[in-house]
């Protein structure tokens, strides 16, 4: 029984001392290095910290993730994934790279950085590197170290305000399309109706005035009224004189003053004006051919001074005399241009 | 044509009392040279039976017009020349006492008179000014208890110096509403002021003639009083008149901040007894447009009170007139 246990014993005494023998030679094939781009460099400035490790590929190997701050002052920006590669000699290089910085100058320890190998660790040597501040000239005045750095103007920086002002000019543009239309009373939407021309207007009011048979139902004044309203408008109309707010013997000055230039017909709107102010101011009360008179005068007066539109043919250059032989055909006038021409019977 | 009865007769009475018309302006010709509408609104003040105000820069005849105008008429005339020392008892007269009857007895004033020339009436103070309300208005002038009558004709023709002038004292818009009309008198063409100069030269100045009796102008005013005005005109004169009160009403919102005050319910009487006279002169029976706005000016300028934003905006009264007349309707 107790050589049974001896034996034992034995193969566990063995069983460690081999296990430690295998762990310290293949320890030994597992090595850790850190080093850096430079160990001296400005504050602020950003350096390459990479880290290897070198492997048998039979064994695990525990590479460290780190935290923000690798040791106290230097500050770990970015850190790669790892990089492995198969070297030659069948083992794996491990490669990880840290970016960090520091902000305060002086000598720093990069500590040994530890690697876990089954339950052992092995770790890089230790080493200092120097941070040196920024020389400052002290005989020239306080200045940026860099001027300001202009960002690029990106379009969806722009967007919000080019679209909003294109939107705001639009808004102003309609507001004063709106104004205008007011102004000159026209439909804000939809097209405007052509303007009757001024002796149509007339000839058919002087038409409702006759129907109405005013002065037959002894209504002289308002008769007279009417057909001077109607012939004051006629003159608004047509020669742009204002005639609503002026007398008659204004209006007939007026028309001298606009070269008015038909004397028949300046002669009878004068002896209408002139009779209508009698009726209508002084208890006149004319006979009935008077009545007739007056509002026959009136159509004549229309119609002497009305608004002809001519069209005048537009022609190739060199067909002018072909044109003008055929200018009685109506059908040639129907592309032409249309050109106002005032009938002056005088 | 067939004229109704009534306006033919009208015209045939004017045609018979306005034969003085002529005979003044040419009395008045012989005196004032030029100043035409000058003459023609004194003329209308006479037989609309309205005071006269008239108003212009010294130098001008305002007081040579008034004064041979009262020349012409044989009646009673007065001047009195309003200082800043001037008292209301100065004008209308006074209680005196007299020590031999033991009595106050009543010392009439100069106002007395059917023609009273209130000359530079602006540069007496407000309270001689209004010295002439009751005389103007009710004819009549209260001395202590007693209420005197005032002779027929009874006129009041006053000139003034603009207001912008040195030692000028504004007259109170009660006793300027009062005036028919206030004339503004301009300055003569250069063909009339050639011959003042040559009249002055030569100290030849003519003299007008007495040639009307104050029973004429009372016939005339009889006259006058008939002239037909229709009630279209009547229309006219209203609106005339109600666009100077409310002149947004008759699309003259630019306006309504620059008027205080329009014209009163007497600048509506007297544009159309004013009317009515300058149809008499033109020998009608019958008022039309051209006689409202022939004297318009005249009759609103004065009864027109202007805020300070017209006067910032120098619109005058004399513009917010002529653009009323331009804007309302002639019927």
């Amino acid at each position: 029984m107790l050589k049974i246990i001896n034996t034992y014993k034995l193969n566990i005494i063995f069983l460690i001392v081999l296990s430690t023998v295998v762990n310290v030679v293949t320890a030994q094939m597992v090595t850790v290095t850190a080093e850096m781009d430079t160990t001296e460099f400005l504050i602020g400035d950003q350096v390459g910290l990479e880290l290897k490790v070198t492997q048998p590929y039979n064994v695990f190997v525990g590479i460290p993730i780190f935290d923000e701050e690798l040791t106290k002052g230097i500050e770990i920006l970015d850190q790669s994934e790892n990089d492995t590669t198969l070297l030659e000699n069948g083992d794996w290089l491990i490669k990880k790279r840290l970016l960090i910085t520091a902000f305060d100058s002086g000598y720093y320890v990069i500590p040994p950085i530890p690697v876990l190998y089954y339950s052992d660790t092995i770790k890089s040597e230790p080493f200092i590197f120097k941070i040196n501040s920024v020389k400052v000239d002290t005989s020239e005045a306080i200045k940026d170290i860099k001027m300001p750095y202009t960002a690029p103007i990106s379009f969806a920086e722009i967007f919000p305000w080019a679209g909003g002002g294109l939107g705001l000019a639009i808004l102003i543009l309609v507001i004063i399309y709106i104004l205008r239309k007011i102004k000159r009373k026209e439909p804000i939407l939809g097209r405007i109706k052509p303007r009757e021309p001024a002796h149509i207007i007339a000839l058919r009011d002087l038409s409702r005035l006759m129907n109405d048979k005013l002065w037959q139902k002894d209504r002289v004044k308002d008769y007279y009224t009417v057909l001077t309203d109607i012939l004051r408008m006629y003159l608004w109309n047509r020669f742009s004189v204002r005639t609503l707010e002026r007398t008659s013997e204004e209006i007939l000055e007026s028309l001298k003053v606009n070269k008015f230039k038909d004397e028949e017909a300046y002669n009878t709107l004068k002896e209408i004006l002139y009779t209508s102010d009698l009726v209508k101011f002084a208890k006149f009360k004319p006979v009935g051919d008077e009545h007739e008179k007056c509002l026959s005068g009136s159509y004549s007066f229309v119609d002497r001074t009305k608004l002809i539109i001519e069209e005048k043919p537009t022609h190739p250059e060199g067909e002018e005399e072909e044109a003008e032989a055929e200018a009685d055909s109506s059908e040639k006038y129907n592309k032409g241009k249309v050109k106002v021409l005032e009938k002056q019977n005088d | 044509m067939n004229e109704t009865v009534d306006i033919k007769e009208l015209n045939d009475r004017i045609e018979k009392e306005s034969s003085f018309i002529d005979m003044i302006k040419i009395e008045m010709g012989k005196v004032i040279v030029g100043q035409k509408h000058l003459v023609d609104s004194l003329l209308i003040g006479l037989l609309a039976d309205g005071h006269i105000l008239l108003e212009g820069v010294p130098g001008l005849a305002k007081t040579l017009a008034i004064n041979t105008l009262s020349s012409i008429v044989d009646a009673d005339f007065s001047r009195i020349q309003f200082t800043p020392d001037l008292l209301p008892a100065d004008l209308i007269g006074t209680m005196i006492y007299s020590q031999k009857k033991e009595a106050f007895h009543v010392k009439k004033g100069p106002v007395f008179t059917n023609f009273v020339l209130a000359d530079e009436i602006n540069r007496s103070p407000a309270k001689v000014q209004s010295a002439l309300l009751e005389a103007m208005q009710e004819r009549q002038v209260t001395i202590g208890e007693e209420t005197y009558e005032l002779p027929k004709p009874f006129l009041v023709m006053a000139t003034q110096n603009p207001i912008e002038q040195e030692g000028t004292y504004p007259l109170p818009e009660a006793q300027v509403d009062r005036f028919m009309l206030k004339v503004v008198v301009d300055y003569p063409k250069m063909e009339e002021e050639k011959l003042i100069v040559r009249e002055n030269i030569a100290k030849e100045f003519p003299k007008a003639n007495t040639i009307l009796k104050p029973e004429n102008i009372i016939n005339a005013r009889n006259v006058v009083k008939d002239v037909y005005i229709d009630e279209k005109i009547e229309r006219y004169i209203l609106d005339i008149v109600f666009a100077t009160r409310f002149p947004e009403k008759y699309g003259l919102e630019k306006f309504s901040a620059m008027i205080n005050y329009g014209g009163s319910p007497r600048a509506s009487i007297n544009l159309a007894m004013a009317s009515k006279a300058f149809a008499f002169i033109k020998r009608r029976g019958y008022v039309i447009p051209e006689d409202v706005r022939a004297i318009c000016h005249d009759v609103l300028r004065h009864r027109i009170g202007l805020s300070y934003e017209a006067e910032a905006e120098n619109i005058t009264s004399e513009d917010i007139i002529t653009e009323i007349l331009n804007t309302i309707e002639v019927p």
